[in-house]
């Protein structure tokens, strides 16, 4: 456990030196917080009120998906890491007598935590200050808050988790953009990365409470705005755990038997 | 211009080489178009309406921004990229050939794998055209062909300006990607629905409004002023300064070593 947590903090460290592309980042996810306001407040507007996310509901949905972008975002992927899989630059990697699935979990999480930490008080400070509809409000109790940490915390997990699936493909297909093109479509679409889950049809609805998407991104998004609360919240929990677990052994179990399998040509 | 062409020759003959990967590309590329259209038919479903538009009106708004898009990446990709040509030292190699540098620049990288989402796009595109009941007349296919070249010709220029901005800190040419990406995301919507600010930066600072809102609105039978319809060719100056800009800059450019 102590030389995964090394390898976390390695990569936290490695991540905060990326000061000035995280400004860039600050100035793009606040723009693009803005336009989706914007559009969602014309759709209000026309709407006869009866809608499932209200339009403040909306305001701090769209603040904290783009504050925590760097995380959410299903298309980010570790260009190191995937390199590896096709350069055959990971025989290095498995010469270390360390897991190479819980290695690779341990940077990919520490590497966006590091770059969403730099990027997200900014824009949530900016967006406390903006005026009337646009602005960013605290949670309606501390309650609330604390919940709204607990869910954010596993979602992370669960986003993370569900990623290395990406990286256990490109080792069948050997290719990295359209395995990432491909996975990120999907997974942004099962878990309110396209649109907020609460704006899909019925029957999307129904088959996402059988998958994990939207426990990794959409669950602390409602909770902070107060969309979900009392039970629905505990069992949203619950089921977050219940995923991390069946999540993390599919997924050893899956690279551990691919990697007895993999062939690394020259030298 | 026949250099061009062999160029465009070069690029496909290579790609194709791997028609698995090829194929994977494609695909990849097109599901984005189709999910986010579905994403706009859910909110029209989930709300009742956009301000006076039908959920028809914004797909046409979608897939004519989606399609000049995705033509102007298979097109453009190499100007996209020239910051990379810079990194490599590339540039020197290109300005010693007797030859246009942005020729050049733009020869060396064409994207074929966006084809798929271009094919797709325009398919949409007409779908939306036949379900709005407008005309094929000449008139009318005049304006969308306009509109697409318009429409090349600016994010021509946007690229230009990427280019441009990465001969001077190295790491530059992402603001060319985000205002790219950026104006074909607003777009997809009437700009109406914007605050001030927004739409006169659309329309006047990168006017992009000029390549879609303004002349569908004459296509749309919501305008009868012809300055409408033809404000593609203006909007299609904006390239001119971005012309100048880029010569500008490669006259100040230095080489990074190696």
């Amino acid at each position: 456990m102590r030389k995964y947590f090394t390898f976390f903090k390695m990569r936290l460290l490695a991540g905060f030196q990326y000061r000035s592309a995280a400004w860039a980042g600050v100035g793009t996810q606040f723009f693009w917080g803005l336009m989706y306001i914007m559009i969602f407040m014309a759709f209000y507007r026309s709407s006869d009120g009866n809608s499932p996310m209200s339009l403040t509901e909306i305001v701090q949905y769209f603040w904290l998906q783009q504050a925590l972008f760097a995380f959410l975002f299903a298309f980010n992927h570790d260009a190191k890491i995937a390199k590896s899989i096709i350069s055959g630059d990971l025989a290095y990697e498995l010469v270390k007598p360390l897991s190479l699935y819980k290695m690779w979990f341990a940077s990919i999480f520490s590497s966006k935590l590091a770059a969403t930490i730099l990027r997200s008080w900014p824009i949530l400070l900016i967006s406390f200050l903006m005026p009337g509809t646009y602005r960013f409000v605290l949670p309606s109790s501390f309650g609330v808050f604390g919940l709204f940490l607990v869910t954010l915390s596993f979602a992370l997990i669960i986003n993370v988790l569900l990623g290395m699936f990406m990286y256990y493909l490109m080792f069948i297909t050997l290719e990295i953009k359209s395995t990432v093109t491909i996975f990120a479509n999907f997974s942004s679409f099962l878990s309110g990365g396209l649109i907020p889950l609460a704006f899909m049809p019925l029957f999307i609805t129904k088959l996402n409470y059988f998958l994990p998407f939207r426990l990794g991104y959409d669950v602390p998004l409602r909770v902070y705005s107060g969309n979900i609360a009392g039970s629905e919240v505990l069992i949203s929990i619950g089921l977050q755990v219940i995923w991390i677990i069946i999540l993390f052994s599919l997924g050893n179990l899956l690279f551990s038997k691919r990697l007895k399998k993999i062939v690394v040509q020259g030298g | 211009m026949k250099t061009y062409f062999s160029y465009l020759k070069i690029n496909l003959k290579a790609q194709i080489e791997h028609r698995l990967a090829f194929l994977m590309m494609i695909f990849s590329q097109s599901i984005g178009s189709v999910f986010s259209l579905l994403g706009v038919y859910f909110l029209f479903e989930s709300f009742s309406a956009l301000d006076s538009w039908s959920f028809e009106e914004v797909a046409f708004m979608f897939a004519v921004t989606n399609l000049i898009y995705n033509v102007a990446q298979l097109l453009f990709r190499g100007l996209g990229h020239f910051k990379d040509l810079i990194k490599l030292g590339e540039v020197d190699r290109l300005l010693i050939r007797p030859r246009s540098i942005i020729l050049q620049a733009l020869g060396g990288e064409v994207a074929f794998n966006k084809i798929g989402a271009c094919i797709l796009n325009l398919i949409i595109l007409i779908i939306a055209v036949n379900s709005l009941n407008i005309d094929f007349s000449f008139m009318n296919i005049l304006i969308l062909v306009l509109i697409v070249l318009g429409g090349l010709v600016i994010f021509l220029g946007v690229m230009l300006i990427g280019a441009a901005v990465s001969i001077y800190t190295i790491e530059g040419s992402e603001i060319a990607n985000i205002i790219s990406y950026g104006g074909k995301e607003a777009m997809q919507y009437p700009i109406t629905i914007y605050d001030k600010w927004f739409r006169g930066f659309l329309t006047f600072i990168i006017p992009f409004a000029t390549v879609n809102y303004i002349p569908l609105l004459y296509l749309l039978g919501r305008s009868n002023n012809l300055l409408h319809a033809f404000a593609p060719l203006i909007g299609g100056l904006f390239v001119i300064p971005c012309f100048y800009i880029f010569k500008r800059s490669m006259s100040y450019y230095t080489s990074s070593g190696s």
